[in-house]
């Protein structure tokens, strides 16, 4: 089965005319962005990121064996497996699906979605990896990291809580100084913050007592004695304390959204994503019942959720395999709630068609196994974006018959050279131009994956 | 596991903090007739508190402030710390000093207040049980009878125990201004619920909260 790229309307430019010009690409890349608010008109711009960690296997997700990878022996045999044969979505031929993604076939055909595959990874350390992936930008460097594309946007944005990561924490360069997200390990957790002193965990004799009232006397006096020390403490403190009273401010912001209870998943939406009700554990199923919940609470618009456990360096196929089976599960139940759901700020208008979704892993897979049954990281990476804006069923990159990532000019898969490279900073100043603006697209990158979407987001 | 866990951890480490020997009797009560020694306290440093806090805070928020170096086995002090950018006080001495952001945030507050909200919880549920367990803080006071407003040696008790935590938390007596603010929401509270409980409630979980017990800048 030969590889089946098709090719949108292509622009006058090559894209390799585009990257000598040093211009933007075109592909409805250029038009100026409009933030939008309730009620101006503009339908609401919401961004998931969902980090894969450790480098997923794409031979099992979006880059599966076909067509002359299949003789090519480079692949370890159980890719060739009639067992685990890749499957086309439905309806969109290009979109190949490897055993790991078939569970959530029928939420790809329902909603737009593109892959983006043989971008080429330079480095082969997670953490780099993964910040370059969400951030565009290659750095070696540990005493500095760069923003991803959440925290750019959540920057740049009058929103408050800027930005929401649920999970591990993502790269957030200077953000982290001046828009810091609101961060946590699990939903639970986030729950438990933002909802402020909660009568859930009050026994009696106390629970009778307990009030909005006796919240409130007790924040104004925390207000009060803070004060207090305040005026005492010595000067070289002064702008530390300052900053914790208008912290103070900005938390009755958080508990005045009264969001107890809406970030925690019922029973149902417990079993229909596949975990345990009540359970707090890190795990895709959680993570993307989390991703809907953050979505219809509108917290933030700008979210980022992220799951561990894909670095198979042993059981590829006791871990990698079942684990993607799982998110792909997970994930088709999401697509399902995004498409079902009306976002809180446009109830015309459903989450899937207000949200884009970009769904990475810092890199992929060696093709053959080790002698340990696992793979080691792979030179190249992959990437999965849908919803709000995109071009449906398009794959945009590819790699060869040894999985080595190839080139990409003209829509069509080339020999890779240094002004044919896809890389991940074209794919991130690809999404930053589709939900932010062109200044923040090009201060990652001047290059553009035509095609990629069809319309501004 | 949920907040218990810290709560456990950090009411251990508060019981500790009131030093070697048993606390003084409570007014009026029979003396006893054993020799004890001479109580000291000793303010708990945010970063021997952290060690608790540390534990709890990776357990419940998963905030996880060291992670140990795969290769070697030796424990170092990770990034996430520095990336998280939640300078809690003493709890984020493990994080570079290069790398510190040294303004609080938003959520700073929110994980202080959330940590400090069921910490205050069973220190007070703990006050009010009957009978009287052996590890309570509340030893210089009726916790369900001595208030502000009572008579001079309720007053005396209430005031006491209120010292107590001040000495416990900040290694320092409250100031009269502070006394009086307190004292000010303790007797509305009261009064309002017609419960001391309550009122103790607030007080302890504001303290807890307060931006001194989260930095430490002596």
């Amino acid at each position: 089965m030969a590889l089946n790229h098709p090719k949108p309307a292509r622009p006058s430019l090559t894209r390799r005319e585009l990257l000598r010009a040093g211009v933007v690409g075109v592909g409805g890349a250029l038009l100026p962005g409009a933030r939008a608010r309730a009620g101006s008109g503009v339908a609401p711009r919401r961004f998931l990121q969902i980090n894969l960690e450790g480098g997923w296997d794409s031979a099992f997700a979006t880059d599966p064996v076909v067509g002359t990878k299949m003789g090519s022996g480079n692949y370890e045999a159980v890719y060739l497996s009639s067992e685990l044969a890749p499957q086309a979505v439905f309806g969109k031929p290009s979109l190949m699906l490897g055993p790991g993604l078939a569970p959530a076939a029928n939420a790809f055909a329902r909603i737009p979605t593109a892959f983006v595959n043989g971008m080429f990874m330079e480095v082969s350390g997670h953490d780099f990896a993964q910040q370059y992936m969400s951030s565009g930008i290659l750095s070696l460097s540990n005493s500095r990291n760069y923003p991803a594309i959440p925290a750019i946007l959540g920057a740049a944005s009058e929103t408050f809580p800027p930005h929401v990561v649920i999970g591990t924490a993502a790269p957030l360069g200077d953000t982290r100084f001046t828009s810091p997200p609101l961060q946590a390990y699990s939903i639970d957790a986030l729950n438990s913050m933002i909802t402020g002193p909660s009568e859930a965990l009050v026994a009696s004799p106390l629970r009778e007592h307990y009030n909005d009232g006796l919240v409130a006397e007790a924040h104004a006096l925390i207000e009060d004695l803070d004060a207090l020390v305040a005026d005492r403490a010595p000067p070289s403190v002064q702008q530390d304390l300052a900053a914790w009273r208008t912290s103070s401010s900005k938390i009755e912001q958080i508990y005045a959204k009264r969001l107890a209870g809406v970030l925690t998943a019922t029973p149902e939406m417990a079993l229909r994503y596949g975990f345990e009700p009540g359970a707090v554990d890190v795990s895709p199923e959680t993570q993307l019942a989390a991703a809907l919940l953050l979505l219809q609470s509108n917290l933030s618009p700008y979210i980022t959720v992220t799951f561990a456990s894909f670095d198979t360096h042993t059981q590829q196929m006791e871990v990698q395999l079942p684990l993607q089976q799982r998110f792909a599960r997970a994930l088709d139940v999401f697509i399902s709630d995004l498409l079902a759901t009306g976002d809180p700020t446009d109830e015309s208008l459903t989450l899937a068609d207000t949200t884009t979704v970009y769904i990475t892993s810092e890199f992929v897979r060696t093709p053959t196994f080790s002698t340990l049954g696992g793979t080691e990281h792979w030179p190249s990476a992959s990437a999965i974006v849908l919803g709000r804006g995109v071009n449906d069923g398009v794959v945009i990159g590819a790699t060869d018959d040894g999985a080595e990532a190839l080139g990409w000019d003209g829509f069509e898969p080339v020999p890779t050279t240094e002004t044919t490279q896809l890389l991940p900073d074209h794919l991130v100043a690809t999404l930053l131009s589709h939900v932010g603006t062109q200044e923040q697209a090009d201060s990652v990158s001047p290059v553009r994956l035509d095609g990629l979407f069809v319309s501004k987001g | 596991m949920g907040p218990q866990t810290l709560c456990g951890s950090a009411l251990i480490v508060l019981a500790v903090a009131g030093g070697c020997g048993s606390p003084p009797p409570l007014a009026g009560a029979p003396p006893t007739t054993t020799t004890t020694a001479p109580v000291t306290v000793a303010r708990l440093t945010p970063e021997q508190m952290s060690k608790s806090f540390v534990a709890a805070l990776g357990t419940d928020y998963g905030i996880v402030l060291s992670q140990v170096n795969p290769v070697d086995q030796v424990e170092f002090y990770s990034y996430v710390a520095r990336d998280f950018a939640v300078p809690l006080g003493g709890v984020d001495f493990l994080a570079h000093v290069r790398d510190r952001d040294p303004l609080t945030k938003v959520q700073t507050l929110l994980v202080s207040r959330a940590v400090a909200w069921p910490l205050a919880l069973q220190i007070v549920q703990k006050g009010l049980e009957l009978p009287t367990p052996p590890d309570t803080l509340f030893v210089l006071c009726d916790i369900a009878v001595d208030r502000p407003s009572g008579d001079a040696a309720s007053a005396a008790r209430w005031e006491a125990q209120l010292q107590d935590f001040y000495l416990r938390l900040f290694a320092r007596q409250a100031t009269p201004e502070e006394l009086a603010r307190i004292a000010q929401t303790f007797e509305r509270v009261a009064a309002a619920e017609d419960d001391t409980g309550a009122a103790w409630l607030v007080t302890v979980y504001a303290l807890l909260a307060s931006l001194e017990t989260w930095h430490s800048w002596r």
